[in-house]
């Protein structure tokens, strides 16, 4: 995945608590969960 | 189907964020904790991509779960919050959830998981719809 941009401190989702990751932004959330494919769909195309 | 069929599910969905769709990106985030068997924690987002997919990616949240019984930040009911600009909009009671849902919203709370996992991946194009309407776009096509 790519940068969002977002501060980007190196954290894992394992090691942050509820609070802390329920006020992470979107892009941060993104930015450092593992991110899983439909298994039913192919990803468009990239030029 | 029944309450007893969420015990057939097996584990809870893992933590991470699933692609529900890549045209407009749509992933629903989640994450649970346990502790000694009982749900300690949840965190659900529907996060919808400004972006085209494959591009940069700039993600905003509009749908939200959180239950954590035990956190200040948390609730002890499990409901949804519908966001707008990272603020609360409108919030889905459990009796509404259990109204609009296919399955029944568990008695237990480790089978919470379970039916966020669930219910989104039924419902996330209502909210995407929703979502594009507020902001006068239309990008998600069925």
């Amino acid at each position: 995945m790519s940068s969002t941009g977002d501060s980007a401190e190196e954290n894992s989702l394992e090691d942050m608590s509820y609070e802390e990751i329920r006020e992470l932004s979107p892009n941060e959330l993104v930015r450092i969960s593992p991110v899983r494919h439909h298994p039913s769909k192919t990803p468009p195309e990239e030029d | 189907m029944s309450i007893d069929d969420f015990r057939s599910l097996g584990s809870p969905p893992p933590d991470g964020a699933d692609y529900l769709h890549y045209d407009p990106p749509v992933l629903l985030f989640m994450s649970s904790t346990y502790d000694e068997g009982e749900l300690g924690s949840l965190i659900a987002k529907l996060l919808y991509g400004i972006h085209n997919y494959g591009d940069g990616e700039d993600w905003v949240e509009i749908l939200r779960f959180d239950y954590n019984p035990s956190s200040e930040m948390g609730h002890d009911e499990l409901h949804a919050d519908v966001v707008r600009e990272d603020e609360k909009a409108e919030t889905l009671s459990r009796k509404e959830l259990e109204d609009d849902a296919s399955i029944p919203v568990p008695r237990e709370s480790y089978y919470y998981p379970h039916f966020v996992a669930s219910y989104t991946r039924d419902k996330w194009a209502r909210f995407v719809e929703e979502y594009e309407k507020d902001k006068g776009m239309r990008r998600y096509r069925k």
